[in-house]
């Protein structure tokens, strides 16, 4: 129970947060009284300002429900404005956009069409980046060498096509009613137990089991000897997003899900859901942001990834995702993650994949997805 | 008008072949040609599996479907049924619903574990066997039935209204029952209206995508649909349209197949002209005691085909999370997700305010487009003898075939790398065009089945009495189809206000439309505010569908 | 007879084919006619004969492959150079056979529609006056604002022949208007529509069937036939004096007889030999001796005599069989090998078997030299009395 007692614990910390923007609303976004209108730009980061005002606008497309919180990135929006002097006049919009892949293809199709991107920023996970850049559809950006906030290399891509804004665990989402006590699994391996039989979902596409049959975690063998016997206790499929299936008892375990956050926001509206980490295979994956190549703002979009691992940025992020950067300092998610110090998390990042193709290891992906959907 | 209809087949004939060489591409990275994805299609024994699921699952939703649709379509339109013209409007409410709070909303009626009918009978009645479990193929072809009787509802309606009741009539003073006129009159003469209907829902039903997502897949049973879809939108990596393509050439030969079948019957319905200029004027059907009887079927059809899932819909959208309604989360009853709503209504920058600006424009603009090229597209087929006349009637019912994901594919890569210059890509004008391309099959149907009742001499008489083309059109043809037309234009209004995936294709923050902003949401996890939009969307149009019914009716 | 412009209507060497699968059907093959000032027109002929196909090849709803229309002086079809001028631009009036009344309009409005559409310049009040004045011209005045389809059979006729005329179109079209009407309001509205046309004055091509219509209504009556024209004259001469087996036979009864030219008769007249005997007959122009031909004479004008009534063409024969039809009594006569059909009146008292006189008057019997490639044997005998038998119950 001890997930769920955490979850209970940020549910609290999220509703002391909340009314404190509520109380704030007037004044603006609670963190931007750090007063960031005053402070001078190194001259890297004043060239790239005064471009972002020339361009006078910033559109942002992503999936919703991602970082977006309730009401469209409003403070967010507001605290950006401010951070770089952008002015009233400056116009910021959001829309939820297609899924990761379809936006990724999207905007591959986009530069080899040579016509502006869809959106102004690239929202997604390694896997994305690296569509993106095999189409050479990614701008690369040395973002050190202006931004304010992205100070720590280990949080770029490699070669600047992205920024990793955003940490998680992927883990398994489970049903407090159905599971408990000895039931709740704790490792990948348990899952695999006949007791589990007809009570877990997984995702049809093989979520994140992909990464762990690279030989930098399980291996192929070994994952694919897991997939089979995995497979009996399988009752059906769902998407990320849908773990409202296993709240309404459904399905009493949703293993990979794609982030604890699913679980602890749910938890936080008072369902019935807690996540487990497992601890054989524990993984962290990261959401990064980008330039898209021919985006029509690419200086207003720069400096939105910039002002996103801001500790004002992060803090909103937080507030409604009740997940940030645990790398970047001052993090909640880090603070949160000392509940499992005791667990060696692998980094799936794109270094992680990128070694992979380097040492020519061939996908187990369809592999994987074959024995998980055969008869 | 000629050239004017072969403007739009063009068009479509150019957008599927197009999706045919898609069909030849792995992914948007690799140009090379390939027919890997036919392979990959049709070489997998999970494939033949799927394709006999599939064969199952459209045999019974199209029989479940034909047998709602045409039932209550004849009750509505033949008979003298007091308040049925509310019947008409409620059939509507399946549309404004999205289809996935259907589904979920089956999910929990007759899940086997959480479906409150069969939790109800295992607590009442110690039941160990699900009462009905919609978790199985004929259980999911039966919810996907009664949302298709909607449309066959709607394409059967306007034959049966314009029926001479004489021959009903006639055939009742000759002694037959109600049964035998039935059998023997209303149903050969409407016959070539029912087939259309029954193919144009078949190929729904074989591309059906939301039940069998949310239902079959999460029970492991794998439609065609879910199959292909499985196979070409991973969560991870690129999508893989080259295989969606390449099931629509698949349901491309399909339509072609039930494309010609339905061509020759059509053939065989053009003997049956109805509105002559003769005195015209059905009588309805008087059902006197069997009044009762009617009511009792409409009611428990809508009911159980609309009601249910939109009280779930509003039971849901006054709750935090999603799930099965129990004591407990009666509980747990607030109007927050109202005042969500409330506010992104107030912000003119919100996403739900831009996407209703545009939904209004789509809901009007497409359906208007598809109607007007209908027309001309069904003058020429039925009032010319332009060789090609057939030819263009069966282009007209193909976009229906074609999975929308790739004709709004072809669509995007048209404008993206052929008519680049036209600045269409990301347009709200292109998914205008676009959709309105795609309803020309529903629209063709609906302007055919409308025009076959409308004698030619009623327009000679009027070339004759000195009106130009143009003022035929628009002072007999126009006003004479103006109910059915009036009639299609309210469904093709609802089916675009319903389109998601060509939207999602052809998505651009300048052309979101609120069906997307609401799929978004529910992606989001924020499916209960989805609920709430649904719900207010719904208290919108419901009213304006039943005034929009109500004048329409009044002048036919 | 012709207006200041030519003749209203003329139609030359006009054909139109129908593509029938993978054959070509000639609906109308080179018909010819023109139609006097004030003429009542009529083309007359079986279903299929192509009649309507002219009249629609006149207004202009069908395009001919090939021939030349003029209407009022003003040519609206021609070959070269091609000329093809759409129907709402010739100036007509049509009533359909279906009249085709706009059931989303009011009788007035269905009156009102040409003056409208042709962009009459008519004022309001004037619009007003001539839409009325068309109404009272068909008897509908007080009907105006009735909705068209609330209006009885023969109401829609006369509504769609006031919709015909208020234009004062120069021609007038009638395709088959009487079809749709009971036997009693269709004799009515025949009448009406014959003085009706008379009183205006208005030239009008009447598409027909029927050939009461033809014979009671017409000027002159074209007989059509497989797309052609076969006969084309006066309703007296159509009846009386058929120029073709066809004509003879279609309109009418008529008995035929195979017969051979002799050579001219001594009292005017040819003398021909024919299976009742020799008789005299007035033959076409041009006709040889030695030339085969058909004689015909319709059943009313046999005569039957008790007793020799000393006059030409008269045979010895004997009555066969008597049908009393009411009004008249048809009578099977045999004379020799030929059967001939006579139509008497009813105070005449023929028994079967009675012997007889059977005069066939000279200026009735009709010579035809045609013969359409059937023997005119076989076809009294396959046509004439199969319509017996289904007259009549045999005893």
């Amino acid at each position: 129970m001890r997930a769920s007692g955490i979850s209970r614990g940020l549910a609290t910390w999220i509703a002391g947060l909340i009314l404190a923007a509520a109380c704030g609303g007037g004044a603006g976004p609670v963190a931007a009284t750090a007063g960031a209108t005053t402070a001078t730009f190194s001259p890297a980061l004043q060239a790239i300002v005064d471009a972002a005002k020339k361009e006078g606008q910033l559109d942002l497309v992503w999936p919703g429900g991602i970082l977006d919180g309730p009401n469209e990135l409003t403070p967010q929006i507001a605290g950006y404005k401010k951070m770089y002097g952008l002015g009233d006049g400056f116009k910021v919009t959001f829309t939820p956009g297609p899924q990761m892949p379809d936006m990724a293809a999207k905007i591959v199709q986009e530069a080899q069409a040579k016509q502006k991107a869809s959106t102004d920023v690239f929202l997604g996970t390694e896997t994305h980046f690296i569509v993106l850049r095999a189409g050479n559809a990614v701008e690369k950006v040395n973002w050190t060498s202006f931004a304010r906030n992205i100070k720590d290399p280990s949080i770029v891509a490699p070669d600047g096509i992205g920024v990793q804004v955003q940490s998680t665990v992927v883990a398994f989402t489970y049903n407090t009613n159905k599971i408990k006590g000895d039931m709740i699994p704790k490792t990948l391996q348990d899952l695999a137990d006949p007791k589990y039989k007809g009570l877990v979902a997984t995702t049809s596409y093989a979520a994140k089991l992909d990464r762990i049959a690279s030989p930098q975690i399980w291996g192929e063998a070994k994952t694919l000897a897991w997939v089979t016997a995995f497979k009996k206790n399988v009752a059906g499929f769902i998407n990320c997003g849908e773990e409202e299936r296993v709240a309404s008892g459904e399905f009493a375990i949703f293993a990979f899900d794609c982030g604890t956050f699913g679980a602890t926001r749910l938890a936080a509206k008072g369902a019935p859901v807690a996540f487990s980490i497992p601890s054989d295979t524990p993984i962290i994956t990261y959401y990064y942001e980008g330039v898209p190549v021919n985006a029509a703002h690419p200086n207003a979009a720069k400096l939105w990834v910039d002002y996103l691992t801001s500790r004002e940025g992060q803090d909103l992020m937080y507030g409604t995702e009740i997940a940030d950067h645990a790398k970047i300092p001052g993090s909640k998610s880090a603070a949160d993650l000392k509940a499992f110090s005791s667990i060696k998390f692998t980094d799936v990042d794109i270094q992680f994949v990128d070694r992979d193709a380097a040492a020519n290891v061939p996908s187990s992906r369809g592999k994987i997805i074959g024995i998980l959907t055969a008869k | 008008m000629l050239l004017l209809a072969l403007v739009p087949t063009t068009l479509i004939v150019a957008l599927l072949v197009i999706s045919l060489y898609l069909s030849l591409r792995t992914s948007v990275l690799d140009p090379a040609l390939t027919l890997v994805n036919y392979v990959s299609l049709f070489g997998d024994p999970a494939a033949v599996d799927a394709a006999l699921n599939t064969a199952v699952f459209s045999a019974i939703a199209v029989g479940v479907a034909m047998a709602f649709g045409v039932s209550v379509a004849w009750v509505v339109e033949r008979t003298d049924l007091a308040g049925k013209s509310v019947i008409g409007a409620l059939m509507t409410v399946g549309l404004i619903v999205p289809g996935l709070f259907t589904a979920m909303g089956w999910i929990f009626i007759g899940h086997p574990r959480i479906g409150a009918l069969n939790t109800w009978a295992r607590d009442a009645f110690g039941a160990t066997d699900p009462v009905f479990a919609v978790t199985t193929v004929p259980g999911m072809a039966f919810v996907q039935g009664l949302t298709l009787a909607a449309l066959v509802y709607v394409l059967v309606a306007a034959n049966l209204r314009a029926m001479d009741t004489s021959l009903e009539e006639s055939a009742r003073m000759s002694g037959a029952g109600w049964f035998d006129v039935m059998r023997r009159v209303t149903l050969p003469l409407a016959w070539p209206g029912l087939l259309a209907a029954a193919l144009y829902v078949l190929t729904i039903a074989v591309s059906a995508f939301d039940i069998p997502l949310v239902i079959g897949v999460s029970n492991r049973i794998t439609l065609f649909s879910t199959y292909v879809y499985g196979k070409a939108f991973p969560v991870t990596g690129v999508p893989e349209y080259g295989i969606s393509a390449a099931f629509g050439a698949f349901m491309i030969a399909f339509g072609i197949l039930l494309g010609a079948i339905y061509t020759r019957m059509l053939g065989r319905a053009r003997r049956y002209q109805v509105i002559t200029g003769k005195g015209y004027g059905p009588r309805p059907v008087r059902l006197r005691r069997w009044a009762f009887l009617a009511w009792a079927f409409l009611g428990a059809y809508v009911l159980v085909a609309q009601g249910l899932p939109l009280l779930l819909v509003l039971f849901e959208s006054f709750q935090p999370f999603t799930g099965p309604p129990t004591a407990d989360s009666f509980r747990t009853l607030s109007t927050g997700n109202y005042g969500f709503i409330a506010d992104q209504l107030g912000d003119p920058e919100s996403t739900i305010r831009r996407s209703l600006q545009h939904t209004v424009v789509l809901i009007l603009l497409a359906p208007a487009l598809a109607l007007a090229l209908s027309l001309v597209i069904s003058w020429v087929v039925l009032r010319t003898r332009a060789r090609f006349r057939f030819a263009l009637d069966f282009v007209a019912f193909l976009p229906h075939a074609v999975p929308p994901v790739i004709f709004a594919l072809s669509a995007s890569a048209t404008a993206l790398f052929i008519l680049a210059p036209l600045g269409l890509y990301g347009s709200l004008a292109l998914l205008v065009i676009t959709l309105g391309l795609s309803q020309i099959s529903f629209a063709t149907r609906v302007t055919n089945s409308a025009l076959i009742q409308i004698s030619t001499e009623l327009e000679e008489a009027a070339y004759v009495a000195g009106a130009s083309t143009l003022a035929v059109l628009r002072r007999v043809l126009v006003p004479l189809l103006r109910p059915a037309v009036a009639f299609g234009f309210l469904w093709l209004a609802l089916l675009a206000f319903r389109e998601l995936t060509m939207a999602s294709m052809l998505f651009s923050k300048d052309n979101i439309t609120l069906s997307q902003e609401t799929w978004a949401l529910i992606r989001g996890g924020a499916s209960t505010q989805a609920a709430a939009l649904s719900i207010v969307q719904t208290a919108v149009l419901l009213p304006l569908v039943v005034v929009y019914l109500r004048y329409a009716n009044a002048r036919s | 007879m012709t207006g200041p412009f030519g003749h209203p209507l003329s139609v030359e060497r006009l054909r139109k084919s129908f593509a029938d699968r993978r054959t070509s059907v000639a609906a109308v093959n080179g018909v010819s006619f023109a139609v006097d000032e004030g003429q009542f027109y009529t083309l007359l002929g079986p279903s299929g004969c192509g009649k309507t196909t002219t009249l629609r090849c006149v207004a202009g709803l069908e395009q001919p492959d090939a021939g030349t229309v003029t209407i009022a002086g003003r040519v609206v079809v021609a070959d070269s150079p091609r000329v093809f001028v759409p129907p709402h631009k010739r100036g007509i009036g049509m009533v359909f056979q279906s009249y085709a009344i706009w059931p989303h309009m009011t009788v007035f409005e269905n009156v009102a529609f040409p003056l409208r559409v042709t962009k009459s310049g008519l004022g309001r009040a004037a619009l007003r006056a001539r839409v009325e004045e068309a109404v009272a011209t068909v008897q509908l005045s007080g009907y105006e604002d009735r909705n068209a389809t609330q209006l009885s059979g023969g109401q829609q006729q006369r509504l769609a022949l006031a919709r015909a005329l208020v234009g004062r179109p120069r021609l007038l079209l009638l395709d088959e208007p009487l079809s749709n009407l009971d036997a009693k309001l269709r004799d009515r509205m025949r009448n009406e529509l014959r003085d009706l046309q008379r009183r205006l004055g208005i030239t009008t091509l009447y598409v027909t069937h029927d050939q009461v219509e033809a014979l009671s209504m017409s000027n002159r009556i074209a007989v059509m036939h497989q797309g052609e024209i076969v006969q084309e004259s006066t309703p007296r001469d159509i009846y009386l004096r058929p120029t073709a087996k066809f004509v003879a036979d279609f309109v009418g009864t008529s008995n035929f007889m195979d017969a051979e030219i002799l050579g001219p008769a001594p009292l005017g007249g040819w003398s021909l030999s024919a299976s009742v005997g020799v008789l005299r007959a007035n033959a076409p122009d041009g006709v040889v001796a030695g030339e085969r031909v058909i004689v015909s004479i319709r059943p009313e004008n046999i005569r039957v005599h008790a007793s020799d009534p000393g006059v030409p063409n008269t045979f010895s024969g004997r009555v066969e069989q008597v049908t009393f039809l009411g009004e008249t009594i048809d009578c099977r006569l045999r004379v020799g090998g030929q059967l001939l059909l006579s139509r008497q009146h009813p105070s005449v008292r023929l028994r079967p078997d009675d012997p007889a006189w059977v005069e066939l008057p000279v200026e009735q019997c009709a010579v035809i030299t045609e013969t359409h490639g059937l023997s005119a044997a076989s076809y009294i005998d396959d046509a004439t009395l199969a319509t017996d038998s289904e007259r009549e119950p045999r005893p």
